[in-house]
């Protein structure tokens, strides 16, 4: 029985540190100041054991990719930035 | 010259005054007015006014960065905009459970209606995605922008993501999505 209950406690305790841990690594993005943050060390040494999270993990960088790039379509309107640099 | 334009983490270091300045970060400044006030007009004439502000700084030698004009952008917009500005979350929430879209299907749809689609979200989420893909710029930063708490950053990035994929997956059969409206074009406004 009580077995039984570490199991669960320890269940339910990976399950929110699994939670946690992706809510961290949902705003971590390669090749920037964030592969040396401490912040998400711990979580990126966590893919390494679970497959799961590992490919979850790259879904979210392939999300995160095809997003940037949306958003670096937005026009921007070049005739303002003359008319700022005109009047300086 | 007394313009003194301060260093970014992974910029050049930029000499050169004012006019450099503006070509280093008019582009970066556009984008997040467009963000935050979703139309052209509009994001011109606050972009005119922070780009006007940091000129007037440049008599003081004090430091004027590219975080500098994304504060001074969300500052004018707030002032602006104090009734419809929620920076405790928002009427729209992920739903647990429901169907995010696919990131084969994210990489085949139109860019245009995917901004469309985060315009439609509240500012609260929309200009938080807007700092994090636009400008890779760090949680502390983006606290400093929004006036958030570095780890309500974390916390209100993944609900936005996570709310993102839930709409995106959600319009694909949106008709109303497909057509392109007057104020995403940049024609005419200059």
């Amino acid at each position: 029985m009580l077995h039984f209950t570490a199991w669960v406690r320890n269940t339910a305790l990976k399950a929110v540190d699994k939670a946690e841990i992706k809510r961290l690594l949902q705003s971590f993005r390669e090749g920037t100041e964030d592969t040396n943050d401490p912040v998400f060390s711990e979580a990126l040494a966590r893919l390494a054991s679970d497959p799961e999270l590992a490919a979850w993990f790259r879904a979210e960088q392939e999300f995160d990719a095809v997003m940037v790039e949306t958003f670096r379509s937005v026009p921007v309107v070049s005739s303002v930035k003359e008319r700022i640099l005109q009047g300086s | 010259m007394g313009f003194s334009v301060s260093k970014q983490i992974g910029e050049r270091s930029c000499p050169n005054g004012f006019d450099d300045f503006v070509e280093q970060n008019f582009a970066s400044a556009y984008r997040f007015a467009f963000c935050l006030a979703l139309a052209h007009d509009r994001a011109t004439r606050i972009v005119e006014a922070t780009f006007g502000e940091a000129k007037a700084l440049q008599e003081s030698e004090a430091k004027v960065d590219k975080v500098w004009v994304l504060e001074a952008l969300h500052r004018k917009w707030r002032a602006c905009h104090p009734a419809k500005y929620d920076t405790n979350g928002s009427e729209d929430y992920a739903v647990a459970g429901e169907r995010s879209i696919r990131i084969e299907d994210v990489a085949h749809m139109d860019c245009d209606r995917v901004l469309k689609i985060l315009h439609r979200m509240s500012p609260a989420h929309r200009l938080v995605l807007s700092l994090f893909y636009f400008e890779q710029l760090s949680h502390e930063e983006i606290a400093r922008i929004l006036e958030l708490r570095p780890e309500t950053v974390f916390s209100r990035l993944a609900q936005a993501k996570v709310l993102l994929r839930q709409t995106l997956e959600r319009s694909r059969g949106d008709a109303s999505l497909h057509s392109v409206g007057p104020e995403h074009s940049a024609e005419g406004s200059g």
